[in-house]
């Protein structure tokens, strides 16, 4: 079995080297993608305030009620809901306990505009440091002890002493704290501690300031304040991945059902199960387009493989035949091939399958069943290959007979194919791709195949058609060339099986590469509005907006004024967005960029539909201006309504807190600096393309996109290259035939190009017309408006062009590589 | 004149079936080749036939060493494909070494193969496999049969074949004729009772011809191996004790060859009469001749005698 592979080391070798290579990618890829979906998990929880994603259950006591007389019985409580915690949700759940006793918020009576909520946490000896005085003690009556953080009490005039009168209680300081910067989670919970709050409640003439202190905690449970009592679990954000955010989210709502009590007052807060409801949404998404993409490279990696199966036991034809007539039994044969591809097939899949380890990323069970069932595809196919081919001990293929006609088995298992792929994608278009149905995910590669038989099918009709329209030619080389391809036909249906769905997955792979970076760049215009956007939180000197405009590298400045404003219509007036701007010059400015901008009205304003109704009405910002509705505007680039009124007017001659901006990014951030040395944002189309592009599951979407439609090209050009040498020996005999009857080696050359060039041209055709078409078929299963953070249903700005690329490269490459390829028959070398 | 009693225990007696005792016997074989149909042409449906042996007779004794010779798709090959158990006849009889090929099961047919036959092929590079030694390309149908891989036995072939010195060489090592040599000893690894060799000499020159042609008859003449060699070479054809001429499919002739009381060979040549009675005429006969479409046969005392037909005796038709 060795010597047979040593005889014919060169296709064995080149079997290995794919069966490794393809074994490495679908055991490498998968692990990546994983990291990537885990790494935007973590992102995602991470950015979020803990708080947020912590699980808290607050008790909120009633009049009737005091379930809780002691801080130390809260304390012990906290165990109670933490072995309430459904299983996935305890993994991802750190140990640290915050529980808490807040009382309601009262005003101090001695101290205007100010307000105090007493609060106890069970960690804050570890978060806080007194500096001043000493902690709170418990309390006396009616007087509570109570300690703030040093700078609030530097803010409010606050010092050691201090009696403050609340309703129905007062407060004596008794200490001041700094926070201990490593009770991280504690600050995150209780940052009112540390900070006094401001706010303007809407109807209040004055802003209010709201303060907390700490206080003792048995005191605030045994008083009447109606204390709250909250437990906050806090998550670990790295403990929750992809493939557990499932069961965290099934876990969040399971968790409400069994703590929630309305009766006694108890209920759960948190975002996490929003949060991770948005995260799994994506993800399925992610992992159906993936799906589909590794479902395509797989198809194409074991036909690729097959097709080196089948050189190779094409090399060995001639020595199984002979064992088979010393007296092999098929057995004996069968096993003695597929032991030299398993002996191939087999290291190379392991091997590959072990270096995916270097590549970072969980393990999922694709990773071991992908390499495993590469190699086993592999072999079984060398095994049915052989089997069929020395069933009976002499070999009676004729060559005077193009192709026999096809079993019912086999027309019956194409119909099957081509049923199955046509309502696999009308599934796929009335459910959606992000079901989680694996037919359905596989649903586009079974159409692929489906078009790939359907191809096979028609592929003798031009073909005859030609050969009879070259017949009557004048020169032999296109009839020659085209015979040739004739009689290959039979040899052709391995290579249109693999090559159809590699360029029609890889054409659509291509496409939502581009669609996607599309969708992400118009995403980045919208927001920002402009090349480059400066924003100010004051207004612009008209001297400095000259200085900016005429700095070198600056092509164009439009000013504007973006705020908000209150519309003075009916009682109260409505808020507002307001947008000061010369649209003109606008339209100008980001002319040719992927932004539409509504058209100028002759006089008069742009109002969103509420206000379009108005005649006329007043705003206070950026100065008084009465406003004449012309027209009517929904939205408008790099302004955030946010639900409010949208108004949009002619520029306000002196008023200016943005600059909209064309041309250099660094000359106009040395511009700004020079001019407005403080307060000014500078902002790029180009930053934020890169901040929406680095978002981890677009990211591991493009990435892997991009990696499997290479695969995919990659994949499809040694299909091409291996149907062309295993007709290699054939084609020498026929080219050193017509080299006697004067054939030249150009003529030669183009013979071979007029040979392989029909299986391309067609299969091309259907790949492309199926690639192109996909997006279509699919229907509004797969919205890319999503990665690039754009309304759901955003028209995609995705052109045709890639995949065409795509494909005409991979097409150009293959019949290249044929011109070439085919001087080197004639010589005998191939 | 017979008596009653005679006539019965003649009708009584069973007389002896065709072919009884041979070694090879073929009687009536045909091979059809067919395919289901054809995607060229107009007639895409039509299944297609070549009839490569259209009732070919054959008798062949153990031991005996014969040629078969004949024009190019005469079916000389197909013959052989089918007595080597490769092939299956589509219709008549064929039996080697007392085995039906017809009625065989595969697994009797990869017997019959295995220890009955042994097979030469033309070319010399197909007999054997590039990458083994001489020796382990002898042992290779031991293996193949399940047998140990008798070292001694192939040493011995290849000394009987003088090809010793050769045994731990590969084929590329080898000449034409030593290649061949070492093809006849793997055909005659597992013993066979029959070497079946198609044109064993036809890529070699006269001289290493005559040597690869002495060791088969060597192998015929030691072994007591029946062989039978399709062959186009005269050496190998006119040193044989028959020859056997097929045409169309058929056994058309049989030269046999003794050797004189002077020492000489003598070679006669036979026209084939099978057992419906039919006769190949020679061709260049009925081309001198002119002989057409019929010819007439008029018994004599001790021959029949054959005549063209005369031309203005022939009805209008």
């Amino acid at each position: 079995m060795i010597r047979l592979l040593n005889a014919h080391k060169g296709v064995a070798a080149l079997l290995s080297v794919l069966v490794l290579s393809v074994s490495l990618l679908i055991a490498a890829l998968p692990r990546m993608l994983e990291a990537s979906y885990d790494e935007a998990a973590h992102r995602l929880l991470s950015s979020n305030p803990p708080q947020l994603t912590s699980l808290t259950v607050s008790l909120s006591t009633s009049y009737w009620a005091q379930p809780l007389e002691t801080a130390q019985q809260a304390v012990a409580k906290d165990g109670e809901w933490r072995a309430a915690l459904p299983p996935a949700l305890r993994q991802v759940t750190s140990d640290e306990k915050l529980v808490s006793i807040e009382s309601e918020r009262r005003q101090i009576w001695n101290k205007r505009n100010h307000h105090l909520t007493l609060l106890w946490v069970s960690s804050s000896d570890s978060a806080v440091r007194y500096v001043k005085g000493r902690p709170p003690g418990p309390k006396k009556g009616t007087r509570f002890d109570v300690a703030f953080a040093s700078s609030v009490a530097a803010q409010v005039g606050i010092k050691v002493g201090d009696v403050l009168r609340l309703d129905g209680l007062t407060a004596r300081v008794t200490g001041l704290y700094e926070p201990i910067t490593g009770a991280k989670a504690f600050w995150a919970h209780y940052d009112a501690l540390g900070r006094v709050i401001k706010d303007l409640p809407r109807g209040a003439m004055e802003e209010q300031m709201y303060l907390a202190g700490l206080t003792d905690g048995d005191s605030l449970a045994s008083s009447h304040t109606r204390p709250v009592y909250r437990w906050s679990m806090t998550l670990k954000p790295e403990a929750v991945t992809a493939r557990n955010a499932e069961a965290v989210r099934a876990g969040v709502t399971d968790f409400g059902h069994r703590v929630t009590d309305d009766g006694a007052g108890v209920s759960l807060s948190t975002n996490l199960d929003r949060l991770m409801t948005q995260f799994l949404d994506r993800l399925s998404l992610t992992r159906a387009l993936m799906s589909v993409l590794l479902g395509a490279l797989i198809v194409v990696c074991v036909g690729t493989n097959a097709l080196a199966v089948r050189l190779l036991t094409e090399r060995v034809r001639g020595d199984l035949t002979l064992m088979r007539a010393r007296g092999a039994s098929l057995r004996q044969v069968v096993l003695m091939a597929t032991g030299a591809a398993a002996l191939m097939a087999v290291p190379a899949a392991l091997a590959g399958y072990l270096i995916s380890y270097a590549v970072p990323g969980p393990v999922t069970p694709i990773v071991h069943i992908g390499p495993a069932l590469l190699a086993a595809a592999a072999v079984a196919f060398c095994a049915a290959w052989v089997a069929g081919a020395h069933r009976k001990p002499l070999d009676q293929r004729r060559d005077d007979i193009v192709a026999a006609r096809p079993s019912p088995r086999r027309i019956a298992f194409e119909v099957l194919v081509v049923a199955l792929g046509v309502g696999g994608v009308q599934l796929l278009r009335s459910r959606g791709l992000g079901t989680g149905d694996p037919l359905l995910a596989f649903a586009p590669m079974l159409l692929a195949l489906a078009v790939a038989i359907v191809t096979l099918r028609v592929y003798p009709l031009p073909l005859r058609a030609l050969v009879g329209l070259t017949a009557r030619g004048r020169t032999a080389s296109p009839y020659l060339g085209l015979t040739m391809a004739a009689r290959a036909a039979a040899s052709v249906a391995l290579p249109v099986l693999t090559l159809v769905p590699a360029l029609s997955i890889g054409a659509y792979g291509a496409a939502t590469v581009q669609g996607i970076d599309a969708a992400q760049r118009q995403a980045a215009w919208q927001r920002i509005g402009a090349e480059i956007r400066v924003e100010v939180d004051r207004n612009i000197p008209a001297g400095v907006v000259d200085k900016i405009q005429r700095t070198p590298g600056v092509d164009a400045v439009v000013p504007a004024s973006v705020g908000g404003t209150t519309a003075e219509v009916g009682f109260g007036g409505r808020p507002a967005t307001l947008v000061a701007v010369d649209l003109e010059a606008y339209r100008r400015l980001v002319a040719g960029s992927p932004l539409t901008l509504p058209r100028a009205p002759d006089s008069g304003a742009l109002v969103s539909r509420n206000l379009s109704g108005m005649e006329s009405f007043d705003v206070a910002w950026p100065t008084h201006i009465s406003v004449v509705p012309k027209g009517t505007v929904a939205s408008f680039p790099g302004v955030d309504v946010a639900g409010q009124e949208l108004i949009v007017v002619p520029p306000v001659k002196g008023k200016a807190n943005t600059l909209l901006v064309r041309g250099d990014a660094d000359a106009v951030r040395a511009a700004v600096k020079t001019g407005i040395p403080s307060g000014a944002v500078v902002r790029t189309v180009d930053g934020e393309f890169a901040a929406v592009s680095a978002e981890p599951l677009a990211a591991a979407l493009l990435t892997g996109l991009k990696v499997i439609t290479l695969a995919l090209a990659v994949y499809a050009l040694i299909g091409v290259a291996i149907a062309f040498v295993s007709r290699a020996p054939e084609r020498s005999r026929a080219h050193a035939l017509l080299a006697v009857l004067g054939v030249t080696g150009r003529q030669t050359r183009f013979l071979t190009l007029l040979e392989v060039a029909p299986l391309l041209v067609l299969t091309t055709c259907a790949g492309i017309a199926l690639g192109l078409g996909l997006p279509k078929l699919l229907g509004g299963g797969v919205d890319l408006a999503a990665y690039a953070g754009l309304p759901p249903g955003t028209p995609s700005l995705a052109s045709q062009t890639p995949a065409l690329v795509f494909a005409v490269c991979v097409v150009l490459i293959a019949l290249v590589g044929s011109y070439l390829g085919g001087g080197h028959a004639k010589s005998g070398r191939s | 004149m017979p008596s009653l009693a005679d006539l019965e225990a003649q009708a009584g007696a069973t007389s002896p079936a065709f072919g009884a005792n041979a070694h090879i016997l073929c009687d009536n074989l045909v091979r059809i080749y067919k395919t289901e149909g054809s995607s060229r042409g107009s007639d895409r449906s039509a299944s297609v036939e070549v009839v490569a042996l259209q009732g070919l007779d054959l008798l062949i004794d153990k031991g005996e060493l014969v040629a078969i010779v004949g024009a190019s798709g005469s079916g000389k090959s197909t013959l052989l494909n089918v007595l080597s158990g490769l092939d299956i006849p589509t219709a008549g009889l064929a039996r080697v070494a007392g085995m039906d090929l017809l009625s065989m099961t595969s697994r009797d047919r990869l017997r019959f193969r295995r220890s009955i036959v042994g097979f030469i092929w033309q070319q010399t590079a197909r007999n054997l496999l590039p990458y083994l030694t001489a020796r382990e390309n002898v042992t290779l149908p031991m293996k193949l049969a399940g047998r140990r891989a008798d070292k001694s036995r192939a040493g011995d072939l290849l000394e009987l074949l003088g090809v010793a010195d050769c045994a731990a060489r590969r084929p590329g090592e080898l000449s034409g004729g030593q290649q061949q040599r070492v093809a006849i000893a793997v055909a005659l690894a597992n013993s066979p009772e029959v070497i079946l060799a198609d044109e064993p000499t036809g890529e070699l020159d006269s001289d290493t011809s005559e040597e690869v042609f002495a060791a088969l008859r060597g192998a015929n003449r030691e072994l007591g191996v029946t062989c039978v060699i399709v062959t186009h070479d005269p050496t190998v054809s006119e040193q044989v004790d028959r020859t056997i001429g097929i045409r169309d499919g058929r056994t058309s002739s049989e030269t046999l060859r003794r050797t004189s009381q002077d020492g000489g060979v003598i070679a006669e040549e036979y026209a084939v009469l099978d057992r419906a009675g039919r006769l190949q005429l020679p061709r260049d006969f009925m081309t001198e001749l002119e002989m057409e479409r019929r010819v007439r046969l008029e018994l004599e005392r001790d021959h029949i005698g054959v005549w063209p037909a005369d031309r203005e005796d022939e009805p209008n038709d």
